[in-house]
């Protein structure tokens, strides 16, 4: 029997960074219905940082969650809908309710790779309510693979049933995520899955190395639509799979049909390796910052390279958007003084 | 407490109990003091006292100590009676023992996985200092009979293999990771059980805990067949974790006292006894079960491909050692078991509804 391969696709979550969160809700409705045509199993939704995080700190969301949530119910027929939920953001009583009253199947629960303790209750919440839930671990290249095998046997304990690490920077080679993969298949008893950023332009490739290094789930959006530099491009990866042997269940021509659709419909400007994505890889910051680095960086007239290093020097992790401007502004002073030093 | 269910726990521990004849009658006059008492284990025991004072005319005393005393005497008001006397004690400090304690049972511990992830240090202090706390007030006790540390199978460590794990086999154990913690702990309080029995002569054994199903167990507790049934009476799916393949070898709690309290009159100094089923059932099977007795009959959802998980995770005990010694055999099969289970939520839940008709009239 091949192996099968179950495909989470972000596009209307992670790609609502690379717009601001200004993702319309006919957009919503169209790539919905597109993606549940195409078969892909679970379609993730909301503000790209998730349930309960449109904020001035890391952005507004043109749409409520709630409306977020209907919307998408609505048009995914058979795929099952899935929210990224972040304890402290996303609040058991206001949010995970609200998203279990309105249908929501698969909730996804996420911490900083080292912060698993956080997701407990809303872990819980999730059981209880009968809903799948998988423990997420964000920035996990801030750990090591042995750190980030005892993060997740926390989630696990706690009845998390798959396992999902985040290349949140896109900062890996093949080789970091078969390390972390294959330890982390080797120390749980759930599935494990893997969720790329192509800053250094391996979202495909380390999406491969997940796989054969055990990971079963797979993260993927339309035209690679999601913070920063992007996402693995999940009809790329459906391609590869089927090339490769693995079963996704999803329809390759559909697939297409609904990445063109993404593409017409909601994308501004197509994810590309821009020169502040390769530094945001490089240092190991959040893909999502990409956006307010660049224009934080332009206001103060500080090169977004020199902010990306020092974020990335301070281990600046998504939530701390505040210490862009703050590392801005230290760099630009620093250039001041070295400017009257000189003269 | 429903009348109907203080009925039927009280039938399961005169049905434990029928299996060892003369137990009743030994035990009269003991007091018993029961270290983390008023968990699975120590709720069970409370409810074989009552059932052998007031239908057996023992003499029985059973003393319960723990840190949610007043919250346990709240939620079973039933137990709150003269033989049944609970005292709130926190065992990670010292505490005393009443001098007429003729048994010793330390209970103490978290078996909850949740809680060895979030917090082993307290894990770790309350399994071995809390244990070291007792063995010390233990040893100052007169009229001493037996002290019985309850352990975890899980001192086996990775033990290679399908089989039943017997006492003696004892395998590997990373004591640098924290999630072992808990393990590594009880393996401590077996090491500070030898030490007080060696050193100090005290009479003591343990009894090493597997599974265990029933009553005054938390429905929300993270294992498989407690989740099967927390679905199966919130009317979900029952989904399966792995390819279902895993077994467990389940024993009821009024089967697990009635054993504790043999074990307690007749363990042997420095001995290890396993506590748990001798019929393993898989997680497929019991799911089975679970659903067979809900309506509408829920979905079984297999969460991974057959053969993806891959590993096996069986944890069921050898129990030939036990059996030999003590003489003891389970009343309660694990089908009974799971019905009697469900029965006791359901009916707390108010949501008997959710059971077959028949299974919910018996």
């Amino acid at each position: 029997m091949s192996k099968q391969i179950l495909i989470s696709d972000p596009t209307l979550r992670d790609g609502n960074h690379a717009v601001r969160h200004q993702i319309t809700k006919e957009s919503f409705a169209a790539y919905c219905a597109a993606a549940d045509r195409a078969g892909v199993p679970i379609v993730e939704v909301g503000h790209g940082n998730g349930l309960g995080a449109s904020s001035m700190l890391v952005g507004e969301c043109l749409l409520t969650d709630e409306t977020i949530l209907r919307t998408a119910r609505e048009n995914l027929p058979r795929s099952k809908m899935a929210i990224h939920a972040i304890p402290g953001f996303c609040t058991i009583q206001r949010h995970l309710t609200m998203a279990v009253e309105l249908g929501v199947d698969v909730i996804r629960v996420a911490s900083h790779c080292t912060e698993a303790d956080i997701t407990q209750r809303h872990i819980d919440f999730a059981r209880k309510n009968g809903k799948e839930v998988y423990g997420v671990l964000m920035m996990s290249h801030m750990a090591s693979p042995e750190m980030l095998a005892d993060e997740a046997r926390k989630m696990e304990a706690y009845g998390a049933e798959a396992l999902v690490i985040m290349d949140s920077a896109g900062a890996y080679l093949p080789a970091d995520v078969s390390r972390r993969i294959g330890t982390l298949v080797d120390a749980l008893g759930i599935p494990v899955g893997f969720h790329a950023h192509n800053n250094l332009g391996m979202g495909i490739a380390n999406s491969v190395a997940a796989v054969e290094a055990g990971a079963t789930i797979i993260d993927g959006s339309a035209r690679g639509f999601g913070a920063g530099a992007g996402n693995a491009q999940l009809e790329v990866l459906v391609a590869v799979f089927k090339q490769m042997g693995y079963e996704t269940g999803i329809d390759l021509y559909k697939m297409l049909d609904a990445a063109d659709l993404a593409e017409k419909q909601m994308i501004q400007s197509m994810p590309y390796i821009s020169s502040t994505s390769i530094v945001s890889g490089m240092s190991g910051v959040f893909s999502g910052f990409i956006k307010q680095v660049n224009s934080i960086g332009a206001e103060h007239g500080v090169d977004p390279r020199d902010i990306f290093f020092e974020l990335g020097r301070r281990n600046a992790v998504a939530g701390q958007e505040s210490l862009i401007l703050e590392v801005a502004l230290g760099l630009k002073a620093v250039k001041a003084l070295a400017g009257a030093a000189c003269a | 407490m429903p009348e109907a269910i203080e009925r039927s726990l009280r039938q399961d521990c005169h049905a434990s109990l029928d299996i060892l004849p003369g137990l009743s009658a030994r035990l009269s006059g003991h007091r018993i003091a029961v270290i983390g008492g008023t968990g699975f284990i120590g709720s069970w025991l409370a409810e074989t006292v009552t059932a052998l004072n007031d239908d057996l005319g023992c003499k029985v005393r059973i003393d319960l100590l723990s840190r949610h005393a007043a919250a346990w005497l709240a939620a079973h008001p039933h137990l709150d009676r003269e033989d049944v006397a609970v005292q709130s004690v926190d065992a990670r400090s010292p505490f005393e023992l009443a001098r007429d304690t003729t048994l010793v049972l330390f209970a103490a511990g978290y078996a909850d996985p949740r809680m060895h992830a979030s917090n082993p240090h307290q894990v770790f202090e309350t399994t071995v200092h809390g244990l070291g706390h007792a063995l010390a007030v233990a040893s100052r006790l007169e009229l001493l009979q037996r002290f019985v540390n309850i352990s975890s199978g899980l001192v086996l460590g990775d033990v290679p293999g399908d089989q039943a794990m017997s006492e003696t086999r004892i395998g590997a154990l990373d004591f640098t990771r924290f999630h072992n913690v808990y393990a590594e702990a009880r393996r401590a309080g077996e090491s500070l059980v030898a030490a007080y029995s060696g050193q100090y002569r005290i009479p003591a054994s343990t009894a090493r805990a597997f599974t265990f199903i029933g009553p005054y167990q938390a429905l929300d507790a993270p294992w498989a067949l407690n989740n099967f049934m927390r679905d199966a009476l919130s009317g979900n799916d029952i989904r399966i974790h792995g390819d279902g393949t895993t077994r467990r070898g389940y024993l009821y709690g009024s089967d697990a006292a009635a054993w504790l309290l043999k074990l307690l009159l007749d363990g042997k100094d420095g001995e290890v006894y396993n506590l748990g089923g001798a019929e393993p059932a898989s997680h497929s099977d019991v799911a089975a079960h679970v659903a067979a007795l809900t309506t509408p009959t829920p979905r079984l959802v297999h969460m991974s491909k057959p053969g993806l998980a891959g590993r096996n995770h069986d944890f069921f005990p050898d129990l030939q050692h036990t059996h030999s010694d003590l003489g003891v055999r389970a009343a309660v099969p694990v089908l009974s078991a799971i019905e009697r289970s469900m029965q006791w939520h359901a009916r707390r839940l108010g949501v008997t509804r959710r059971l077959r008709e028949d299974v919910a009239s018996r």
